[in-house]
């Protein structure tokens, strides 16, 4: 699933194992979110649009799942 | 998180009591009986790879419980979803690979030797059992 999670880590000059640290998950994680490789539960999903203050839409990209 | 700092301590209690209780009885063992040279060989060499294991983790939970950030992040990773995913999935597999591969086994390396054939079997069937029982325990748990 694509993410803009990258570009919002970046944006706040975080690394990967900080933006870990902030979300209670591991450097590996994040990592595996980012190059789309792994898609998030709602819960981390949450936790890390709260932790950017934006919507789980806004980080997550729902566009090409299908229902 | 304070639950899981009691479960640390907990961890490191219990890695020390399987160290003492280990070397006491290697010494022992050591000490009363008389066993063959390969055999060990073997002992020493075993003991040796657990104690630097449990050595290793016991150093692992102290520095933990000491260092702060060093905790949250052995927190992040125990509780890591996609740590638990992988392990699901590895077991799943195993399983799986173990289930279909034990009547194969059975089949070639017991042919010749029905006490081995029967091992297999024995192995097979105490599998199936262990996962019928724990999938009717999840089933009912969720």
């Amino acid at each position: 699933m694509k993410t803009k999670i990258a570009e919002l880590r970046k944006a706040k000059k975080m690394s990967q194992e900080e933006l870990a640290m902030e979300v209670g998950t591991t450097r590996q994680t994040i990592t595996s979110l980012e190059t789309e490789k792994y898609t998030a539960s709602l819960v981390l999903a949450y936790k890390i649009a709260k932790f950017f203050g934006k919507t789980i839409e806004e980080v997550f990209d729902f566009t090409d799942m299908e229902v | 998180m304070e639950e899981f700092r009691k479960k640390v301590s907990m961890r490191v209690s219990i890695i020390t009591v399987i160290t003492v209780i280990y070397l006491v009885l290697y010494f022992l063992f050591m000490k009363y009986l008389k066993i063959d040279d390969r055999v060990v060989g073997f002992i020493v060499g075993s003991v040796i790879g657990i104690v630097s294991i449990l050595c290793f983790f016991s150093i692992k939970y102290r520095k933990a419980l000491k260092n702060e950030y060093e905790f949250k992040k052995l927190y992040n990773y125990e509780n890591d979803e996609r740590r638990k995913l992988i392990k699901e999935k590895t077991s799943k597999i195993t399983l799986m690979v173990t289930f279909f591969s034990l009547p194969i086994f059975a089949t070639i390396f017991g042919a010749n030797n029905e006490l081995v054939f029967k091992i297999i079997v024995g192995i097979f069937f105490y599998i199936l059992i262990v996962f019928g029982i724990l999938k009717v325990y999840f089933m009912k748990k969720f």
